[in-house]
Order: C-alpha cells, then sequence, then structure tokens
C-alpha cells in the first residue's frame, strides 16, 4: 500500500498551497472571513499532515519500528481527512459576519453537521482510496481494498443522502436553487445520475474490473462537487458574500494571474508526468 | 495606471474551483488508501 503512494502523495500538497494563496489574492474578504472561522481544524490538518511526512520517512529509516510508523501515518491521514470534512462542513453552513469581519468563535465550525460531513469525507476518501489500491495492487490486498470499499460506498451512499436533505434546510436559499421553478427542470437529473454513478461503483466493486472502481469513485466526486456549487453559486462566503464582493480589484488578479499561467502548466506537467512514470502495479511487502 | 475593463473573477473561481477538485481528489485517494488500511488494522485488533 505504501509503495502505491510513496512516488505522489507529497506532489499533491502544492494544489493545498496554490488554493490558500490563490484564495488570498483573488479573494482577500473570503480568505480573510474563512479561515479565522476554521482556523482550528486547519491547524490540526496540517499538524496531521506534517505527522503523516515525518512517518512516511521514519518508516524507511527506522526499519524496526516500522508498524509503529505505518500506524502513524494511517491515523494521522485519518485525523487530516476528518479535518477537512469540518472545514467543508463549516464551509457549507456558513459563517457568523459582521460587516466585513468574521464575528463567531473558535469553536463555532463544530456543529453536528459538519462532524457528520467529516465522517462522510471519511467514508468518500475510503472510497477513493479503496479504488486507487485494487487499481494498483493485485491479490490478498486487493481483494480486501475491494471489501473495504463496498463498506465506505454503503457510507458515501448514506452521506450523500444525509447531506442532500440537511443542507436545503441550513439555508432556505439552498432549497429555493434545488426546488423551485424553473430551477428543478434543469436539477433533477442530478440524483438520478447519482444513482447510476453509485450502482455502478458496486457493481465494479463486486467484479474483477481493476480501474472501474477508481473511475467511477472520481465521478462521484465530481458529481459531488458539482451538486455542492450548485448549491452556493455564486457565494464564496456563504451566504454573505458572491465571489464578485469578495474579489480583489481587476489590476491585482490580472497581475497574479500572468504567473499563474506560467505555473500551472509546470504543476500539471510534472504532476501528470510522475503519475506516467510510476503507472501500473506496484509489487512488494514494502 | 487604469484598470483593466474585463473581470478576472470567472477565471478565477475556476483556477481555484479545478485546484481544489484536484487537491480533493490526487490528495483524497492517498489518505483514503491509508484509512482503508486503518480500518483492516482496527478490524483485525478487534477481531484478535
Amino acid at each position: 500500500m505504501m509503495k502505491s503512494i510513496a512516488p505522489v502523495w507529497d506532489g499533491n500538497e502544492t494544489w493545498l498551497v496554490l488554493g490558500g494563496v490563490a484564495l488570498l489574492a483573488a479573494f482577500p474578504l473570503a480568505f480573510a472571513i474563512i479561515i479565522p472561522a476554521v482556523y482550528f481544524p486547519v491547524l490540526v490538518m496540517l499538524l496531521a499532515l506534517a505527522f503523516r511526512g515525518v512517518a512516511f520517512e521514519f518508516r524507511f529509516q527506522d526499519p524496526g519500528s516500522r508498524a509503529f510508523w505505518d500506524r502513524a501515518f494511517h491515523y494521522g491521514s485519518v485525523v487530516a481527512t476528518f479535518a477537512q470534512g469540518l472545514v467543508l462542513g463549516a464551509f457549507v453552513q456558513g459563517f457568523r459576519v459582521e460587516g466585513r469581519q468574521f464575528a463567531g468563535g473558535a469553536f463555532d465550525f463544530l456543529t453536528p453537521f459538519s462532524v457528520f460531513v467529516g465522517l462522510a469525507l471519511l467514508c468518500g476518501y475510503g472510497l477513493l482510496g479503496a479504488g486507487w489500491l485494487i487499481l494498483k495492487t493485485e491479490g490478498a490486498l486487493q481483494d480486501r481494498a475491494r471489501d473495504l470499499g463496498r463498506y465506505c460506498l454503503i457510507g458515501v451512499i448514506f452521506g450523500l443522502i444525509v447531506v442532500s436533505l440537511w443542507s436545503p434546510i441550513i439555508d432556505a436559499s439552498i432549497a429555493k436553487r434545488w426546488f423551485s421553478m424553473p430551477n428543478i427542470l434543469f436539477l433533477w437529473p442530478i440524483p438520478l445520475v447519482t444513482a447510476a454513478l453509485v450502482l455502478w461503483e458496486w457493481r465494479a466493486l463486486r467484479s474483477r474490473a481493476e480501474a472501474a472502481p477508481f473511475i467511477v469513485a472520481i465521478l462521484l466526486f465530481l458529481k459531488s462537487y458539482l451538486g455542492l456549487a450548485i448549491s452556493l453559486w455564486p457565494m464564496v462566503v456563504p451566504f454573505h458574500f458572491t465571489l464578485w464582493e469578495a474579489a480583489s480589484s481587476p489590476r491585482t488578479q490580472a497581475f497574479l494571474l500572468v504567473g499563474t499561467l506560467f505555473m500551472l502548466p509546470v504543476i500539471l506537467m510534472y504532476s501528470g508526468w510522475s503519475y506516467w512514470v510510476f503507472r501500473g502495479k506496484v509489487r512488494g511487502s514494502h | 495606471m487604469t484598470e483593466p475593463a474585463i473581470s478576472f473573477v470567472g477565471i478565477w473561481s475556476v483556477i481555484i474551483g479545478v485546484g481544489v477538485f484536484l487537491y480533493v481528489l490526487l490528495d483524497g485517494f492517498d489518505p483514503g488508501s491509508a484509512f482503508c488500511m486503518a480500518s483492516h488494522l482496527v478490524l483485525r485488533t478487534a477481531m484478535s
């Protein structure tokens, strides 16, 4: 398992840095409100990510304690994922804002909804991870990933249903977005597409398919992401400021865009290249 | 210096939107893999 993620896992953090910097530069008002509201889970997530990095290196440097570092890596991953879910849940439920500042408390993020989203994201990442392991491994580990993937999919189904029912209750604008005319005429296929993807994923996990579980899990994530965007659009600070209201000046955005348009292709190329170089099955016990 | 005539909000929305999705996707499967193994470890410990 560790060999399947070793070549690529640390490069992914580039996107975290890019997202944070881009939010600060392009939408400073959103950054100024959202980050203070989620300081605690973001701090926990960053510590867990750092802890994962340390554990990952030490498992190679200290073979005698490999089992300990493996556990540290695994549980650090769980904490980082749960913290990301807390941030996502806090974002969807919105923030207390007065004027142009966050006016809530340090633990406002901690609600039943955000905790539920954290648990649902664990199942979601578990499903993606199971798909990845099915794609990259073989034999007993692959079979175990199929079993775990089915459990995670059940959690994802439960999570999708509960969040879909819960989020329209959080704010009337979400209910209006999905259930008012004429929106409902355009949006009704989305639950059907979700059900079809879930069914496809279930069948893929029960078959001997190797790529389908990962690809369909990606499609499920994409669909969920689009659903979230539909619910909140055009808000960047739900339910207070739109993207345009929170944006920096056009001159600032234009200046940053020049550098970003040079950097983005480079990041995409080296990320794609690393996945291409390490394509195929991994073999060996470590 | 005058402000540019066009708005870049749409472009930046796409950049951040795609960036966040790629982060979730690419950084999702590796803790996800670890979560799978952590679940396995918990189950194995509980059953032994």
